[in-house]
């Protein structure tokens, strides 16, 4: 379980780094050493969704204060 | 030697990007800082962005022009190979996107401010046309267009040219001070942008669409502008003048431009029952002719090949006069000739038509009374 969520920690982190365009070389040839291109799609799919809601909530607390 | 020369030019080109922006900070080269609050507000977010660039720029640079300069290769200098480093690349990411964020703040402030038209005094419907500008104050029921009355020997160069030069209108849009005006601008045939600097409001006219924007003079006085889209040949030629009066100085305008709007009734009326003759038909046509129809179909009533047809020997213009009256009344839809119905009196109508059917060879010896024009009108 707690292997599973520091797994999950670590997606996470790669795609961040993705959205923010950096990555360090080590990372890099770690996460191209999993199984599966799948839980970074899903992840980066979630985390894009949350930019994007997160966001829209920004805009719409500045126009009520505003 | 070559260094002493390399130090002095490396210290100018810091001094010049210090003092040049100081200069032109304060002279015409820079965006007004205009007569209304937002304008204020929108120089002075213009000015902290610049000057935020301006730091970026010096900061950047100077490190760029010392690095190279102090690991010049004659120092015996050796490039370092490294590959990659995480903690830099990440600084050299976050440091804009703080920077982009903290400009976001005023930007967004200001902007909130721009858009916000609710409780106005008055409401002003513009209109873009090819080529001048429609007004219609809602609330008081005036409406006029607004179009260039720059001479035209000045145009041709045959003239000196004022200082107003294509920034002057026949009837320019007149503003109460210290009201919050709301602005509904549209089009009538291509998109143009109603653009006064000093107001800063800059609204594109859209057809079918109705933008909003505001604004509330601090000051009475006369602001400039011009249409700021590229709408087709004379884009350059339909300028903006607002007028910004006392709040007594507007009400007495408004009551003189509705005693005015009576008046013209009344002289309409006199002029449809009026016996008018060829001759003064011919004159009054010439006049409307060259005040409206010529920058399309020019003076010469030869119009501009493919653009805008010419008149002299066209099908219409010697032809059916009822066909006539229709395409000046109706316009084409879709295309640049625009209905003129309400843009000209029955009689300015019927005059500019009976001079298309004689003018330029036409030679028709037709004479287009007031009355038929009314007529046509009184079908719809
Ligand atoms: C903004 C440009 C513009 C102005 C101003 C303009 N016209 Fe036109 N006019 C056109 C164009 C373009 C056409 C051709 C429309 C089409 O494609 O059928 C046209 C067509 C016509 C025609 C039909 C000619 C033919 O042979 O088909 C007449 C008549 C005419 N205009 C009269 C006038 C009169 C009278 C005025 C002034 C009151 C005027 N126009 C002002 C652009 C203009
Ligand atoms: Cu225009």
């Amino acid at each position: 379980m707690k292997q599973m969520l520091l797994d999950w920690w670590r997606i996470v982190r790669s795609v961040l780094s993705a959205f923010l365009g950096v990555q360090n070389e080590h990372s890099r040839q770690r996460d191209f050493a999993s199984d599966s291109p799948w839980p970074f799609i899903i992840a980066g799919v979630v985390l894009a969704l949350i930019l994007v809601i997160a966001l829209v909530l920004i805009v719409h607390v500045v126009l009520a204060s505003g | 030697m070559v260094e002493l020369n390399l130090t002095k030019g490396y210290w100018l080109f810091i001094a010049l990007y210090l003092v040049v922006p100081q200069v032109s900070a304060d002279l015409k080269y820079n965006m007004p800082v205009g007569v209304t609050e937002v304008s204020h507000a929108v120089h002075s977010l213009h000015m902290t962005i610049f000057w935020i660039c301006v730091a970026i720029a010096v900061i950047v640079f100077g490190v760029m022009f010392w690095s190279i300069f102090h690991h010049r290769k004659s120092r015996g200098a050796k490039a370092a190979q490294f590959h990659e480093n995480t903690l830099v690349e990440i600084i050299w990411t976050l440091i804009p996107l703080v920077i982009l964020v903290a400009m976001a703040v005023p930007a967004t402030a200001t902007l909130i401010k721009m858009y916000d038209t609710s409780d106005a005094d008055v409401d002003i419907q513009i209109t873009g046309y090819q080529w001048k500008w429609h007004y219609k104050y809602v609330n008081d029921d005036i409406e006029f267009f607004s179009t260039l009355s720059t001479p035209a020997d000045q145009i041709k160069n045959e003239a000196p040219k004022d200082t107003n030069y294509l920034l002057e209108v026949d009837q320019p849009l007149v503003l109460p001070v210290g009201k919050k005006v709301r602005f509904l601008v549209t089009s009538n045939d291509v998109i143009h942008s109603w653009w006064v600097p000093d107001l800063a409001v800059k609204r594109d006219a859209i057809p079918g669409f109705i933008n909003e924007a505001w604004t509330k003079i601090e000051r009475s006085g006369t602001y400039r502008g011009q249409c700021a889209e590229l709408c087709g040949k004379d884009h350059g030629f339909m300028p903006i003048v607002v007028e910004a009066k006392s709040e007594q100085e507007y009400s007495a305008w408004v009551a003189n431009k509705q005693a005015e709007k009576e008046a013209a009734k009344q002289a309409a009326a006199a002029s449809a029952t009026k016996e008018w003759s060829h001759d003064e038909l011919m004159a009054e046509g010439e006049k409307v002719y060259a005040r409206i129809c010529a920058a399309c179909h020019q003076p010469t009533g030869m119009g501009i090949p493919s653009v805008f047809p010419a008149l002299k020997g066209s099908p219409v213009a010697t032809g059916n006069v009822q066909e006539h009256i229709n395409i000046v009344l109706h316009g084409r839809p879709g295309t640049a000739m625009q209905a003129f119905a309400q843009q000209l009196s029955t009689t300015e109508l019927a005059a500019v038509i009976t001079y298309e059917r004689n003018a330029w060879d036409n030679n028709t010896g037709d004479t287009v009374l007031p009355q038929a024009i009314q007529a046509v009108l009184d079908k719809q």
